[in-house]
């Protein structure tokens, strides 16, 4: 049939479609030189590289690190969680606020905060309780909001049905809360699968500090490759058991939200305990980098306010980040239009494709765009545009996210309803859908901007000689042992992902994740 | 406001007919309800209508304006239609007043219209600067209407615009909407499976079964005169009743006793259409006044009794046959369960070749 309405759809699909799958493959990009380099590298090179005592090593810290990260952080964060939506403990909407709050301090910088005052810190021991203090409130959002949606009509049901009240959590309410609970550790898991700054701070080496020590020490193309294979390979394994989770994962419906609070334990001679425990969980996570920070800005031998290295760093940062985050949130749009409009296998498929570049940690992304840059596209090598590349596909899961939630606010049947109030295409997109999307696609752009500001690793390896950021300034004055140098630069960083943190808590609460 | 015409309108989705020629007429400032079961097309009939999607094949005029040909698509902004969706659609981001001035030119959006339209919806004025989310269900309908109203639509077209609200609100907001559809003399085609509100509010009632139209007639007549049992069954309780027409006709025998036909037959097998509210009880004690004279009243036990109050369904079993039929009676004094009782009928019956 050639009716005009056929014809109007069909326009306007296929360079959206195009501009999906070409967004898709730019996310693609570095799993697909990591698969491309394992296979032409062939088996019996590859094993060579890969059977050394060194590896052996990395295999069973990057394990043990990640086994015991998601472990403390699964307890950690649904204690917290319990703590604060279930029982009477007292200041209740402050511990919400202040358990939260980690996530605004970089890993690498609580790291920084902590091996500037003892260097007990270094070593396994060290490094899993630093990152589970900064990773724990990927578990906590989401498992709170999961409790505070719970139809508290199930609990009752349980006690009606003569359980009792602990037998009901364990037998009731603690299953509800596997999605959200599971869903959190995998993030945790994928974040310390790419974490550098703070394990390279604390030497405890990682397939990423590896990774970043063979290609800094001796720009050693193959064995750093190889390590990178083989870390992918672990972040697959974690991917395929998100991926499996939020696909049987229920969403909850808009406004289903429980209208009666639940019941509240009563925390009797718990109640104590239960307070010193957040307190001292607070004082480790937040008192401890803060403290340390304040005090080399303040009493430490080298701070110096270099005010203009300063103001340059941080320019560099902002305006990188604006430009990602512009760039970011376009990309974004197609992809994000696919999923909601088009949805079918297209649709996913595409918006699985940039999760996927989530899962890989930076450390793989750069060196990818590195290798593929210096082979095939040389001109953008060492220039901004690959920097901003990389970070538009490391980053991309968070925009979309956020853009397909907007998307969602704005359903096809209001802009039928404008069509037919006589307002054409163009009004309509004016009138009805970018006034609905808006709010959506700019809290998008900004944790992207957030997200860029705070980059490390990525940053190290692609940016152009003589780019300064805060990350890099911050780094290499630690690297150097100049702590009370590092200090503003670190405090910059934090005051400029606060806000971000306030949208990411946001979302992890809505169950959607970054 | 025009008159609406469609003839001959098919459409199917990836191969599978979903309307296959559809026919209707609705006349210049009447309500038209398309009734039907869920999955039957009604609303991809609507949305033709209103020129979100194309059909295959098919005319569709406004009065005398043809908005669809086999040449000729308008799109939906040109059509002049009011659509009132199921969930009310308002935009989320506007307040009532922008919301129902949405469709008129910027210069008259201040103007009075907005009064009259919320008036005509019987809306207080105050609601004017609230928010959708701030209203009610069915204060979301009324503004709906409101919008759809405003730009002074040729036909105003509603898709189940009361399913999403409960029992009580349901035909309040229904008699609201078409008071206020009469009041503005609106062309309306009104989408429901909704028996009751198909024929209580409006003026014809197509009866739409496997993308087709089966039936297509004023409530009165479609209740009484359907075309086959499906739609007898469809749009009403009704008892289906195995019968033979007599020497005469113009009557028929069956387990009620000897019956009166609306229409004469030819004599052999039928089945009789009766509806409900036709059959009377009279105790079993007292001798049957109102039967047909020389004709012996059938004896039935009550079986069941549904109570609604205001009158109450009694389901009968029909000696010596054991025939199933259902009585409507007044609810002042309903019959026990387990009484013997005397039938009759009341008026005429309709006949349908046995099938």
């Amino acid at each position: 049939m050639s009716s005009a309405g056929r014809r109007r759809r069909h326009a306007s699909g296929v360079p959206v479609l195009l501009a999906g799958i070409a967004v898709a493959a730019l996310a693609l990009v570095p799993l697909g030189f990591v698969v491309v380099y394992t296979v032409a590298i062939g088996p019996s090179e590859g094993w060579e590289l890969l059977v050394r005592p060194r590896i052996g090593e990395l295999v069973a810290n990057t394990t043990k690190l990640v086994a015991g990260g998601i472990a403390l952080c699964l307890v950690v964060g649904t204690g917290c969680a319990f703590l604060v939506e279930r029982t009477d403990l007292p200041m209740r909407r402050v511990w919400y606020a202040l358990l939260a709050a980690p996530l605004a301090i970089p890993a690498f910088v609580n790291g920084f905060g902590w091996i500037s005052l003892t260097h007990r810190v270094e070593g396994f021991a060290g490094a899993l309780m630093i990152v589970t203090l900064s990773y724990f409130p990927l578990v906590y959002l989401p498992v709170a909001a999961s409790l505070r949606q719970l139809d508290p009509a199930l609990e009752e049901a349980a006690f009606a049905l003569g359980r009792s009240p602990l037998r009901t959590v364990l037998t009731v309410v603690l299953p509800q809360l596997r999605p959200a609970a599971l869903g959190g550790s995998l993030l945790v898991g994928l974040h310390l699968l790419a974490e550098f700054g703070a394990l390279q701070m604390l030497r405890f080496p990682t397939f990423t500090t590896a990774i970043y020590d063979q290609y800094r020490s001796s720009f050693n193309g193959p064995a750093a490759n190889m390590i990178a294979s083989v870390l992918v390979l672990f972040c697959l394994v974690l991917l395929l058991g998100e991926l499996r989770l939020r696909g049987s994962r229920r969403y909850a419906r808009v406004g289903a939200g429980a209208a009666r609070s639940a019941a509240q334990h009563q925390l009797g001679r718990w109640r104590v305990p239960a307070l010193l425990g957040v307190c001292g969980l607070a004082v480790l996570a937040l008192g401890v980098p803060a403290y340390s920070l304040v005090r080399w800005l303040v009493v430490g031998s080298s701070t110096e306010f270099p005010i203009t290295e300063l103001a340059l760093a941080t320019a560099t940062s902002v305006s990188l980040a604006g430009v990602a985050a512009v760039v970011t949130t376009l990309l974004a749009l197609p992809v994000a239009w696919l999923a909601v409009r088009r949805g079918g296998v297209v649709g996913t498929a595409l918006e699985r494709g940039t999760y996927l570049a989530n899962a890989l940690p930076g450390i793989v992304v750069a060196l990818a765009f590195v290798t593929v840059a210096v082979r095939y596209v040389q001109p953008v090598y060492q220039t901004h545009v690959l920097l901003v590349a990389a970070y538009a596909v490391l980053f991309l899961p968070r925009a979309v996210v956020s853009v397909r939630a907007a998307l969602e606010q704005a359903p096809p049947l209001l802009e039928d309803v404008a069509g037919s109030l006589g307002s054409g295409p163009l009004a309509t997109a004016r009138r009805v859908t970018l006034p609905l999307i808006l709010p959506g696609v700019g809290a998008g752009a900004a944790l992207v901007f957030l997200a860029v500001v705070t980059e490390l690793t990525a940053t190290l390896l692609l940016s152009p000689l003589g780019t300064s950021t805060l990350a890099t300034e911050f780094w290499s004055r630690t690297s150097s042992v100049a702590y009370g140098a590092a200090a503003p630069y670190a405090l910059l960083m934090i005051v400029l992902s606060v806000p971000a943190t306030l949208l990411l808590g946001r979302q992890l609460r809505k169950g959607l994740g970054p | 406001m025009t008159s609406l015409t469609m003839t001959g309108v098919r459409k199917g989705f990836a191969g599978v007919p979903v309307l296959c020629g559809v026919d209707l007429d609705v006349p210049q400032g009447s309500i038209t309800a398309v009734l039907g079961p869920s999955g039957c097309g009604k609303t991809t009939l609507l949305r033709i209508l209103a020129g979100f999607l194309a059909p295959d094949a098919g005319r569709i005029a406004f009065g005398d304006t043809v908005v669809v040909s086999d040449h000729r698509h308008v799109p939906p902004q040109l059509r002049r239609v009011g659509y009132v969706p199921q969930e009310g659609a308002l935009f989320p981001h506007l307040d009532v007043a922008a919301n129902v001035t949405f469709g008129l030119p910027r210069r008259a959006r201040r103007g009075d219209r907005l009064g009259a339209v919320l008036d005509l919806v019987e809306l207080p004025r105050a609601l004017a600067a609230r928010r959708p989310h701030e209203l009610s269900g069915g204060q979301q309908q009324r503004v709906a209407l409101a919008r759809a109203l405003a730009p002074g639509p040729a036909v105003v077209l509603l898709d189940e615009p009361f399913s999403s609200l409960d029992a009580g609100l349901r035909s309040a907001t229904g008699r609201a909407i078409t008071r206020a559809l009469r009041a503005a003399s609106a062309t309306a085609v009104l989408v429901t499976h909704d028996q009751d509100e198909a024929l209580s509010l409006a003026d014809q009632v197509a009866v739409m079964r496997d993308g087709t139209l089966a039936q297509v007639a004023r409530p009165v007549d479609l209740y009484h005169a359907p075309v086959d049992t499906a739609v007898a069954t469809f749009v009403g309780g009704a008892t289906l009743l195995p019968a033979t027409v007599t020497r005469s006709g113009d009557t028929a025998r069956s387990a009620l006793g000897e019956l009166q036909m609306v229409d004469p037959l030819p004599p052999g097998p039928v089945s009789l259409l009766v509806r409900p509210e036709q059959i009377e009880l009279v105790a079993a004690a007292t001798p049957a006044t109102n039967g047909r004279p020389g004709v012996e009243p059938a004896v039935a036990r009550v079986s069941e009794v549904c109570f609604y109050g205001h009158d109450a369904a009694v389901h009968l079993i029909v000696a010596p046959s054991g025939t199933q039929v259902v009585a409507r009676v007044l609810g002042v004094d309903p019959p026990e369960v387990g009484a013997e009782v005397h039938l009759a009928v009341r008026g005429c019956v309709r006949a349908y070749a046995a099938s």
